[in-house]
């Protein structure tokens, strides 16, 4: 007894709609709020109770919170049961055949049509051309009973599994899903230009080795004539124990290696160096000619000059290159000003000083941030969404038919009778099966 | 002539398309009825050609790619997808009343477009450089295609609803119930395809199939509504109304992920740089 209160509660339908709009309704919180963002985020947005609570329900990455899992799994629960229960009339409904239309199946059906023609034109081999020409059918049945003969034909039986194939591909994609969050792992790496990794950066495990290494030759980002970017490019090598080889990863054309994918996602830039020229207002004199890193100390010692380049700009509002230098007495700034790199004098002429900053010009390297993973499950979902897409079609655009013709005679006439059953789209078959009549009356006659 | 205008005349031709499937729905008379038809499929052909001739635009500025890249296009490609449904549907089925209620949504998109949404042929960025493209943006529309139009047959319903011995002009419940289950059986298909294109895509370019991003999360939400509404149709008291007003919800929530995820939730989502 108890069992069955289980096995009606997880096979009920009522249980599949509460699911589904119960997950419709969830999935809408994810959306308005951010997900997976750092605790701290949050916890400074939020009031401190309204933060406790929300992370109790793991609202801050709720699409894999206990609850939400619960109810995927409740899901999947449901439409097994589902199936199984089903189970018993679809396979009868598929299997089980009536192939005699007997006065007790002849009262289930709602779409039938009795006629009688003159015995003398009627020749049996023309109910077999209907079914062939007309209903397209080459296999049915014929019976011969208390002098009637009954033909049967029976359609597109299978289609009544499509169903099943729907909810089959669900599972397989939750097994895929499943596999790939257990045996893949998600991850990233930015490298710089020239040079050489071998681990990336997960976000639950930290680092993880790749087991070979790989170097970024070169990344390029080409602008379409309006200055939209174009094209991302890195040029990397791939270094084996055996073997070395280049390869170019671009946006929608990763690189696989070894069941790991590499994927263009971002870029930056990194190591920018400013060469700074510094000279003698009185003669002129060069002190200084090199390249300085942003945020160092460079002092000239015999001079008493101690600077840094706080901070460097492709295009500081409009005029070019640009560089901000901060000159420093002991460790305070004593003064703070911008050297442009088009307009060489501007220091001399606009700043009193003992010494003039020149800016020459910028360098920088490009780093390649490159989205790496591995799902060994992901066929495995390609397989399920297959199943579903081919499921589903079957279901919604194949339909079961099943057709009986009935024949009796006398000396002077012929009876026929003709009835159709169609479970799915009654409406549309109204119309086919009238047509379908008609077929079959031309074709007798 | 450029596309942008045969786009903006389309407008006019639907709206008299409207107009006469209106003038149908309440007189019945059946001339009218024909012209409704007749600019519809004007408006259709014109569109389609329209089409093609933004794509030609596009390969002689020399940024050449199919016109479905931005919302202006998709916005179009759905009005094209919306007819040309609607259209295979009155065909099939004679639903010549429901036109005025299907024609509606072209209408509206489609001055929408020419008021709001800037028309220009831009390039690929990176991101959309991609076959996917094409079998994704289409099978999504086909799907809220269909969707729009189960949702103007289930607006019928609630008319027909209120008053259904006065209303005899209007089809039988039961048919326009058949009619909401036949577009929503077409739609549910395509955006199963189009999600899981979707995610072909998203896994080629980004390494993840899924990543419950809100665009990903909404169509799922619109899944799970429609996958509702099939399953709704095998439980005692589901039929009829209350099938009906999930097709609304449905594609309310189709509205949603397709324009509310990108008007809207970018906004909510400023937030996210706090």
């Amino acid at each position: 007894m108890q069992k069955n209160v289980i096995v009606k509660f997880f096979s009920s339908l009522k249980l599949t709609l509460f699911i589904l709009f119960s997950l419709a309704a969830t999935s809408i919180i994810g959306t308005i709020i951010p997900q997976d963002l750092p605790k701290s985020q949050y916890a400074s947005h939020f009031s401190h109770t309204t933060f406790k609570l929300l992370d109790f329900f793991g609202i801050f990455d709720m699409y894999h919170s206990w609850w939400f899992l619960a109810l995927l799994s409740l899901l999947i629960i449901n439409l097994i049961f589902c199936s199984l229960k089903h189970y018993r009339t679809t396979y009868n409904r598929v299997f089980k055949e009536n192939p005699v239309l007997t006065p007790n199946i002849e009262k289930t059906i709602l779409h039938k049509n009795s006629f009688k023609i003159n015995s003398r034109n009627f020749k049996i081999e023309k109910i077999e051309t209907f079914i062939k020409k007309v209903l397209k059918s080459k296999n049915f049945q014929k019976n011969e009973q208390n002098g009637e003969i009954h033909y049967f034909v029976n359609q597109n039986r299978y289609s009544d599994f499509g169903y099943y194939l729907v909810h089959l591909s669900l599972i397989i994609i939750a097994i895929g899903a499943i596999l790939g969050s257990i045996f893949g792992f998600k991850g990233y790496i930015n490298i710089p230009v020239g040079q050489t990794k071998s681990f990336i950066f997960c976000k639950k495990i930290g680092m993880k080795e790749l087991g070979f290494k790989i170097k970024c030759v070169d990344f390029k980002i080409n602008f379409y004539p309006n200055g939209t970017p174009k094209e991302y490019r890195s040029k990397v090598e791939v270094i084996d124990k055996n073997k070395s080889f280049q390869a170019d990863i671009l946006v929608n054309h990763p690189l696989k290696y070894r069941g790991i994918k590499f994927y263009q996602a971002s870029y930056g830039t990194t190591g920018q160096k400013v060469f700074i020229v510094v000279k003698s207002r009185t003669d002129n004199k060069v002190l200084f000619n090199n390249e300085v890193s942003i945020g160092d100390v460079v002092s000239i010692k015999n001079r008493e000059l101690k600077f840094l380049v706080e901070r460097y700009s492709n295009n500081f509002q409009g005029f070019g290159p640009a560089a901000r230098i901060v000159v420093l007495k002991g460790m305070a700034p004593e003064q703070n000003f911008i050297i442009f790199k088009n307009y060489p004098d501007f220091d001399k002429k606009h700043r009193n000083g003992k010494f003039t900053f020149i800016l020459k010009k910028a360098t920088f390297q490009y780093y390649t941030g490159l989205q790496v993973s591995k799902d060994p499950g992901v066929n495995i979902v390609w397989l399920g969404c297959f199943l579903m897409i081919l499921g589903l079609f079957i279901s919604f655009f194949i339909y079961h038919k099943k057709f009986w013709i009935k024949v009796s005679q006398d000396k002077k006439n012929t009876y026929i009778l003709f009835a159709g059953s169609m479970r799915k789209n009654r409406l549309n078959f109204d119309h086919e099966f009238n047509k379908l009549v008609e077929n079959l009356k031309e074709v007798v006659k | 002539m450029t596309s942008s205008h045969i786009f903006s005349i389309v407008t006019f031709i639907y709206f008299g398309s409207f107009f006469f499937y209106i003038i149908y729905f309440f007189l019945r008379d059946k001339f009218t009825a024909k012209i409704a038809t007749a600019l519809a499929y004007i408006g259709l052909i014109m569109q389609t050609v329209a089409f093609f001739l933004r794509w030609k635009e596009s390969y002689a500025m020399g940024i050449g790619h199919i016109p479905l890249s931005n919302l202006y296009e998709s916005l179009i490609f759905f009005t094209i997808m919306t007819v040309l449904i609607y259209l295979i549907l009155q065909y099939i089925y004679k639903i010549q009343i429901v036109g005025a209620f299907v024609m509606l949504f072209p209408v509206l998109t489609l001055a929408f477009c020419s008021l709001k949404v800037p028309n220009e042929i831009e390039p690929l960025v990176p991101a959309l450089q991609s076959n996917w493209l094409t079998s994704h943006v289409v099978t999504c529309f086909l799907a809220y295609a269909a969707f729009a139009v189960s949702c103007g047959i289930s607006i019928l319903y609630f008319i027909k609803k209120k008053a259904p011995n006065k209303l005899t002009f209007i089809p039988s419940l039961d048919l326009l119930d058949d009619l909401i289950y036949k577009s929503i059986a077409i739609g549910f298909p395509m955006l199963s395809l189009g999600i899981i294109t979707g995610a072909a895509w998203a896994n080629y370019a980004w390494g993840t199939y899924w990543s419950w991003d809100p665009k990903e999360t909404w169509s799922l939400i619109t899944w799970f509504i429609y996958a509702a509404f099939l399953h709704a149709r095998f439980t005692k008291g589901w039929r009829g109304n209350k099938a009906a007003l999930l097709s609304i919800i449905g594609f309310g929530s189709v509205l949603f992920t397709y324009l509310g995820v990108n008007l809207l939730l970018s906004g909510l989502h400023s937030y996210g740089s706090i």
